[in-house]
């Protein structure tokens, strides 16, 4: 059992690993674009990561109004990408001639690049992407209550507690997320449902200034428990930004950008499942807004 | 209920979270920017001038693959050439009508025309660089110069030649190239 548990660390390890150079590789193709461009082109992966994150923070909606909570757990989370996500109308930048306009690949698209020509037959090449049909995303989590029918929960994870931060190409990646939620079927007589209401926000770091996600969700969730079985549902708004500072590298030289990406933003509705044995909470669920993500979580405690 | 049967069902829960992660290789092309120049003084009595001078991209193209860690070279492009007239020291209001042409080897007669300088006032463009529409023949030139499929540099010959309203007629003329280095990278991609 140790051997499979090292080797489930193993996959943890190597997918956040693996994510920190995709990201170095995401940086170095940004370095051909400047505002305009970079933003098209990094837009997609923004929404999915913003998507993920903000997916996975609850699988009840029944909060205790005065006891324990402690629940320890793994969120998993996958944002699938749509063809619109694939490609983004580029600009020719800096001295060519003339300028044009060209459906290029987004970071999410074909790996194929896209070129154009311009006087005497000179190219201009846009980028190609890293060709991925959906994002997953993962975040430990530990839930704690409750106080008056609330309860609070944590996510937390910095790259340097598993001594990869300094070997990393990207350097660190840090995650800090809190959120709270209250029991608001104690104020309904008779309530059929639990039902609770919640704020969350998060923060994700990679490579220290490359790339900073933040995203608020709140919302509203109910849940009917049928034995072992739990229906749940919740509504809510997404928020979700990214910050990007990189290096464009033209004509005239290198010198920093600096960008905000807003994520998509809006309503969106959950449904999912869960299913209680002691103190054992497994649940999955489908989110369903501007995208569609999908998470599924384990979790231990009372 | 056993321990091994709980210890059993957790490992398999977390199986199926993280079953689904895996990693799939991608090679995206991925097209990285260097520029190089040279700038050819023309400094003359009369009003004809003519000069050559070379800018050598190969450093810079080397430095770019080896940097980009590409598994394929695709191909080495001219994105555009820029021209900046600096140190001008004619008479004022001086024009300038001539040819840039360009070659693989320098060697004469083996020259393509590349730009027209058309009544160029070196007084109202000194010190801005200026974009000027190329010609398909020079432009054909520079791209097999630069190729890696034809030739083991990156060397790039300028020949500057034309005639000045007056004279005397001194200043200098900055060639930049901005070539694009396009190849493959392999990069691992989180997928589910």
């Amino acid at each position: 059992m140790q051997k499979k548990s090292l080797f489930l660390l193993t996959i943890l390890l190597c997918m956040i690993f693996t994510s920190s150079l995709v990201f170095a590789q995401i940086e170095e193709n940004l370095e051909r674009y400047t505002e305009g461009n970079a933003v098209g082109y990094i837009k997609p992966l923004v929404n999915g990561i913003g998507a993920n994150m903000n997916r996975g923070w609850y699988h009840s909606a029944k909060i205790p109004k005065n006891g324990i909570r402690l629940r320890i757990g793994l969120v998993a989370m996958i944002a699938p990408f749509m063809d619109k996500d694939k490609t983004f109308e580029a600009e020719t930048e800096g001295t060519f001639t003339p300028q044009q306009t060209a459906e290029a690949s987004t970071v999410v698209g074909s790996e194929k690049s896209v070129s154009v020509n311009g006087t005497g037959g000179t190219t201009y090449i846009f980028s190609g992407g890293l060709d991925m049909n959906a994002i997953p995303f993962a975040a430990p989590q530990i839930t704690v209550g409750a106080i008056m029918g609330t309860e609070a929960t944590l996510r937390l994870f910095n790259s340097s507690w598993l001594n990869m931060g300094g070997d990393s190409e990207m350097g660190d990646i840090s995650l800090f997320g809190i959120g709270v939620r209250h029991n608001i079927n104690q104020y309904i007589p008779l309530c059929p449902v639990d039902i609770a209401a919640g704020v969350f926000y998060q923060k994700i770091s990679v490579g220290g200034d490359l790339l900073k996600f933040t995203t608020l969700h709140m919302g509203v969730q109910a849940s009917k428990g049928l034995g072992p079985i739990l229906l749940y549902g919740g509504i809510g708004l997404d928020n979700s930004n990214a910050k990007l500072e990189y290096e464009y590298n033209g004509e005239f030289g290198k010198y920093g950008v600096s960008m905000d990406v807003d994520g998509d933003n809006g309503v969106l509705m959950t449904v999912g499942l869960g299913f209680n044995f002691l103190i054992l909470h497994l649940n999955a669920d489908a989110s369903f807004g501007i995208r569609t993500v999908y998470s599924a979580g384990l979790n231990f405690g009372i | 209920m056993n321990k091994n049967i709980i210890k059993i069902v957790i490992f398999g829960i977390l199986c199926l979270l993280l079953m689904g992660f895996k990693c799939e290789t991608r090679y995206v092309e991925v097209p990285v920017l260097g520029t190089a120049d040279q700038t050819i003084q023309i400094d003359e009595a009369g009003t004809a001038f003519s000069e050559t001078g070379m800018v050598d991209a190969t450093e810079v193209v080397n430095d770019i693959i080896e940097s980009s860690a590409y598994e394929e070279v695709l191909g080495i492009h001219l994105q555009g050439i820029t021209y900046t007239i600096i140190d001008n020291e004619s008479n004022p209001g001086t024009t300038i009508t001539g040819t840039v042409q360009v070659s693989a080897t320098g060697a004469p007669g083996t020259e393509q025309d590349l730009m027209t300088l058309s009544g160029v006032n070196l007084a109202s463009v000194e010190g801005t660089e200026q974009s000027p529409s190329l010609d398909s023949d020079g432009v054909l030139q520079i791209d097999q110069s630069i190729s890696p499929f034809f030739h083991g540099d990156n060397r790039i010959y300028f020949h500057v030649t034309g005639n000045a309203s007056s004279s005397p007629i001194k200043f200098k003329i900055k060639i930049k190239v901005a070539v694009v280095v396009l190849g493959k990278v392999e990069v691992d991609v989180p997928m589910m």
